[in-house]
């Protein structure tokens, strides 16, 4: 309900915002209305600049913010509106030279005003925010620099954006209009310094020692951690944190990781890790001892979100990981409910918790399915990818009733969730998280 | 199916802003909002061939402050890019000149002097042209020469020069051998604490 209610709230007060320095414009003095087409061109300049500051603020990892969507969906109407507010923003000066073509002279960096120059270089920044976050991962940009970058192009774009404003500004035409804007835009940037100083500050009251690596198959390993001197952190099963490691939080490296643990033991958490790059790797040769800082928790992919007579957990490779929390934690509440766990890999080598899952068996109404792509000649069970065959073999007779848990690679969830829905399961009743983040 | 919901919001998200944004466009363009009639003509009482100084002034003075002084300052010695309006009655003596300085608010102008051309600003009524550039001329003249009563423009001079098509070029060209705005302005000081009644003393409203 809570969740509902907040909902609403901020997309309310998003469009509020986004919208109010239309509502600005309208406070006198107020210059002549012109034309339909120039006032549309400022209209748009003015609600893409707004849309451009308040993508600050959809990246800060808000909780109150993310906690109704799932932070998975922030990031993403993040990147979708960027791309939206870099057209209104286009459109402004292009309708400007449809009514007056003579102020196309204003378009040369070298000649104009300063108001166009600085328009000019937000612009500029704007579009290489987006050339470079579009094209990111084919042109191999490592994601630690692709994100100083990201950061200061954002800033850069902001400042010389209110700097145009500031100064070509027919409608900021007053001391308090100006003053109105320029807070806001240092709000914003302030808000940068924020992530970057405060909270990782903040962090550093927090900290967690690295107690254990375990090797749990399939080149996984269990990164557990403790918490020291504070009560730990409260999570939902199928969440997810950022980890940084290193005795210092003032670091940009970063990366997500979902809880493997139980989240009935808020102040030991585990990590499940699968070495898939140099972050991870690093990871499963931590030391005992190493501090660990973490940013969370986030994410909505959790049982607890999702109230059923009973689930069905789809894995995919590393997939595996939050799952085993939901496994963990249902089993320490000592929950009754069916469960079936459908778990798919490569080859036998690569499946990770085999001896946990079986353990679990002795305390849940668990049922396991294994799925390899390329099993051994002795294999038994399923071969194959889980398609919608398998499916409709596997799957209780109670489908419509259950939850179902998805998590993998992409292409993997992609077809999955084709099939499911293919087979009679409704939209409401599947679960992803679609992170498109490293 | 939380991003199935997510994408129909974001949609109609788009759409509200798009929305929004043409919605204010239309308010603005149609004058509907703030802007009476009364804002941008004054009474109809006022024959259109009489020039009461003082209420056309305040007139003047507010079409001046709404749609020009951000680029020419509140002084009209303009800054950077934007030329100053000062001594401007150099015009009403030259050739031509009178037109002049109606086409430039109606038709814009760009002489390459200055990195911006003045914009085109035909959503002024014939009454806010004719006061704003009185008010240019007399406000920012140059000391004691301030052009006289007769000289001064009426809605009627603005009306009869509309609908010719020109070109911010087209009215560079029929500039008058004039000094350059920014030699007409120099040397010119107003002082900006005058603080001349809306109505004068002694008279009816």
């Amino acid at each position: 309900m809570r969740r509902t209610v907040f909902g609403f709230f901020w997309i309310g007060l998003y469009l509020l915002v986004v919208l109010a320095p239309i509502g600005l414009m309208l406070a006198p003095p107020v210059p002549t209305g012109r034309s339909f087409w120039v006032e549309l061109s400022v209209a748009l300049g003015f609600v893409g600049l707004t849309q451009i500051g308040i993508q600050f603020v959809l990246i800060a990892r808000f909780q109150p913010l993310t906690y109704p969507y799932g932070i998975d969906v922030v990031l993403k109407y993040h990147r979708q509106i960027a791309l939206v507010a870099i057209g209104f923003i286009l459109l402004h000066p292009v309708l400007i030279l449809v009514e007056h073509p003579a102020r196309l002279v204003l378009l040369n960096p070298f000649g104009g005003t300063w108001a166009s120059k600085l328009g000019l270089a937000a612009v500029a920044a704007l579009v290489a925010l987006a050339v470079t976050a579009v094209w990111r991962e084919k042109w191999k940009i490592p994601y630690e620099a692709w994100r100083v970058t990201h950061t200061a192009l954002g800033v850069a774009a902001l400042v010389f954006a209110q700097a145009h404003v500031s100064l070509a500004g027919l409608y900021v035409n007053t001391l308090w209009k100006q003053i109105l804007w320029i807070a806001s835009s240092l709000a914003l940037v302030g808000l940068v310094a924020y992530l970057r100083l405060v909270k990782p500050w903040l962090q550093k009251r927090r900290p967690w020692r690295v107690v254990g690596v375990r090797d749990e198959g399939g080149g996984t390993v269990d990164v557990d951690v403790e918490a020291v001197g504070h009560d730990g952190l409260s999570f939902e099963p199928g969440q997810f944190a950022w980890v940084k490691v290193g005795d210092t939080p003032f670091t940009v490296e970063e990366h997500p990781y979902s809880f493997a643990s139980s989240a009935e033991e808020p102040t030991r958490l585990s990590f499940g890790v699968k070495a898939l790059g140099d972050f991870s790797e690093r990871l499963q040769g931590l030391e005992e001892g190493t501090t660990v800082y973490l940013d969370g928790p986030h994410g909505a992919f959790s049982v607890d979100r999702a109230q059923a007579p009973g689930y069905v957990f789809i894995a995919g490779g590393v997939g595996i990981t939050p799952i085993m929390s939901f496994l963990y934690t249902l089993a320490d509440r000592g929950d009754p409910r069916p469960l079936l766990l459908i778990y798919s890999t490569n080859t036998e080598e690569e499946l990770a918790y085999s001896e946990e899952i079986e353990a679990l068996k002795e305390r849940l109404d668990l049922e396991t399915v294994l799925v390899l792509e390329e099993p051994p000649h002795d294999w038994a069970a399923e071969e194959g990818r889980v398609t919608g065959e398998l499916l409709e073999r596997r799957l209780p007779k109670e489908r419509f009733v259950r939850r179902f848990f998805v998590c993998g690679p992409p292409p993997m969830m992609a077809a999955v969730e084709e099939a499911l829905l293919a087979h009679g399961v409704p939209p409401s009743h599947v679960h992803l998280e679609k992170f498109a983040l490293a | 199916m939380r991003h199935l919901l997510a994408n129909a919001v974001t949609y109609a998200l788009v759409a509200g802003l798009v929305l929004g944004a043409a919605l204010f466009a239309w308010a603005r363009s149609a004058q509907l909002v703030v802007a009476t009639e009364a804002d941008i003509e004054p009474s109809r009482t006022i024959p259109p061939s009489s020039v009461t100084a003082f209420e056309w002034r305040a007139f003047g003075e507010d079409t001046y402050l709404r749609n020009c002084q951000n680029c020419h300052t509140v002084d009209g010695s303009g800054r950077g890019m934007y030329p100053p309006v000062q001594n401007q009655a150099a015009h009403l003596r030259a050739d031509g000149g009178r037109g002049y300085l109606v086409d430039l608010v109606l038709y814009g102008l760009y002489t390459g002097d200055y990195g911006a051309p003045m914009p085109p600003m035909p959503e002024l009524s014939d009454a806010e042209v004719a006061a704003v550039t009185n008010y240019v001329l007399v406000r920012f003249a140059a000391e004691g020469r301030a052009p006289g009563r007769s000289r001064l423009f009426v809605p009627r001079d603005v009306s009869e020069r509309r609908g010719r098509g020109l070109s911010e070029r087209d009215v560079a060209a029929t500039r008058p051998a004039v000094p350059s705005a920014e030699a007409l302005g120099r040397g010119v000081r107003v002082p900006l604490d005058t603080d001349a009644p809306a109505v004068p003393e002694g008279e009816d409203e």
